[in-house]
């Protein structure tokens, strides 16, 4: 019979992206020398694999219902701890970029559980990746804004509004069911032809990509149909490589 | 590759206890019974359903109600968890283990020792099936597989080719021939 920690301690991983592979050395490290491990629906169930004897409680939502509260989440992880056991929570992407972290983190503190954090790579940073579109480029865009596509009362927040003003590539999260809003909004600050891309299960064997531009994104997704869990891409950045190429083709040309 | 070794118990002769008194609860004291229904159950719950209480009567089931606690394990055989609680399944698990019983904790593979696996039943005939925990609705759907594909006396039928196989007077090779050729009909469908 395996032998348990004696020291209770929680270990908040981020579980990357979506590609198992994503997922860092010490994350894997955790995980392997969990007893339980709380997990939801964005973080690849095939992670699991790493601890065959783990204790695995799902915790997120399955078919649009919730099994556990965040509050009763944060009961888990303090019951968990009095056995005590190595309590790994992960979360899909990273913990600390909208993964409600703080209130686990919280949680252990008010209890004096030790609890560590250990990045992920979030699905923004796992998009532009594996679809080759950087975020930042030389002479292009300087900074960028990663933003959710509406507040908790599902309205576009107000980030948002601001962002669609800035020169900087602004990356929207779980802003696929309002795409036609968000690129109305792009649209009363920016030229039509401001460039815009659509990934949809960023960097897992089946994502797929779409890039256009503000006059002709929608329009492109009503037959391309991309949906959730998906991130959009506004700015110079997100242009389709064709037009890098070109770009390039022009300098090389002018260099001559 | 499945590694589980399936066994046959006599659990008339054995002391069940199942923590939780809910839908789990139920489903896998239902199969238990359906199977071997001269089984001893014990069941501990705060909250017991209907349809438990309604398989207590008629069965040789106690129910208890109160919240989980070790002392229950005396003198068990096999626990099974089925609450919504993991904290709670998992204390059970550890309790179970540290005296040595066999455990299943629903919908946890981790924190099982054994599964209670599909059943085909046809007269003394039984077969067990087993996904490795992969897929219970396969397992389903080979069991209605199997309970179509045999007949219902299934004992007479063994008896059957018993007496025959032991009238040819043909060589081990002709014997099996003509088996196969008889038995050829069992896997007939209808239509």
């Amino acid at each position: 019979m395996k032998s348990f920690n004696q020291k209770a301690k929680i270990t908040l991983v981020g579980a990357g992206p979506g590609d198992p592979e994503l997922l860092t050395i010490k994350g894997l490290r955790a995980i392997q020398t969990a007893d339980v491990i709380l997990y939801d629906s964005l973080a690849n169930p095939e992670l699991l694999d790493h601890a065959p004897h783990a204790h695995k409680v799902f915790v997120g939502k399955r078919k649009g219902w919730q099994k556990f509260s965040q509050d009763q989440i944060n009961g888990l992880l303090v019951d968990f701890a009095k056995f005590p056991y190595h309590i790994v929570r992960l979360k899909g992407g990273d913990p600390m970029v909208f993964g409600r972290a703080m209130e686990e983190i919280a949680t252990a503190h008010a209890h004096n559980i030790p609890v560590e954090v250990i990045p992920g790579i979030s699905s923004y940073s796992g998009a532009a990746a594996y679809q080759q579109i950087p975020i930042t480029e030389r002479g292009v865009s300087r900074s960028f804004w990663v933003v959710t596509g509406t507040n908790k009362n599902g309205e576009l927040s107000k980030d948002l509004q601001l962002a669609a003003q800035s020169s900087a590539t602004v990356i929207v999260l779980m802003g696929m069911s309002k795409l036609t809003e968000i690129v109305d909004l792009f649209s009363q600050h920016k030229p039509a032809d401001y460039p815009v891309s659509i990934v949809q299960n960023a960097t897992r064997p089946d994502t797929r990509s779409l890039s256009g531009q503000l006059d002709n994104i929608v329009a492109l997704n009503t037959i391309a149909q991309l949906g959730s869990p998906g991130l959009l891409l506004f700015g110079a950045a997100a242009r389709n490589m064709d037009a890098v190429q070109k770009e390039i083709a022009a300098i090389k040309t002018t260099e001559r | 590759m499945n590694t589980l070794y399936p066994i046959f118990l006599k659990t008339e002769q054995l002391d069940f206890l199942i923590i939780g008194g809910g839908n789990v609860a139920y489903e896998k004291l239902f199969f238990i019974l359906k199977s071997s229904p001269q089984t001893k159950a014990t069941v501990v719950a705060p909250f017991i359903r209907e349809e438990v209480r309604a398989l207590a009567d008629d069965y040789a089931v106690e129910l208890v109600e109160n919240t989980y606690n070790p002392e229950y394990l005396e003198g068990r055989h096999i626990v099974i968890a089925t609450t919504d609680n993991p904290v709670v399944n998992r204390q059970v698990y550890e309790d179970a283990r540290a005296k040595q019983l066999l455990v299943n904790v629903a919908d946890t593979p981790e924190l099982c020792d054994l599964y209670l696996g599909g059943i085909v039943t046809k007269g003394n005939l039984k077969i067990a099936i087993s996904t490795n925990g992969k897929s219970p609705t396969v397992a389903k759907r080979l069991r209605q597989l199997f309970e179509n594909i045999f007949p219902e006396d299934m004992d007479k039928l063994l008896q059957n080719l018993h007496r025959y196989r032991s009238t040819l007077k043909l060589s081990f090779e002709q014997k099996v021939d003509r088996m196969n050729a008889l038995t050829q009909e069992l896997i007939k469908s209808d239509d």
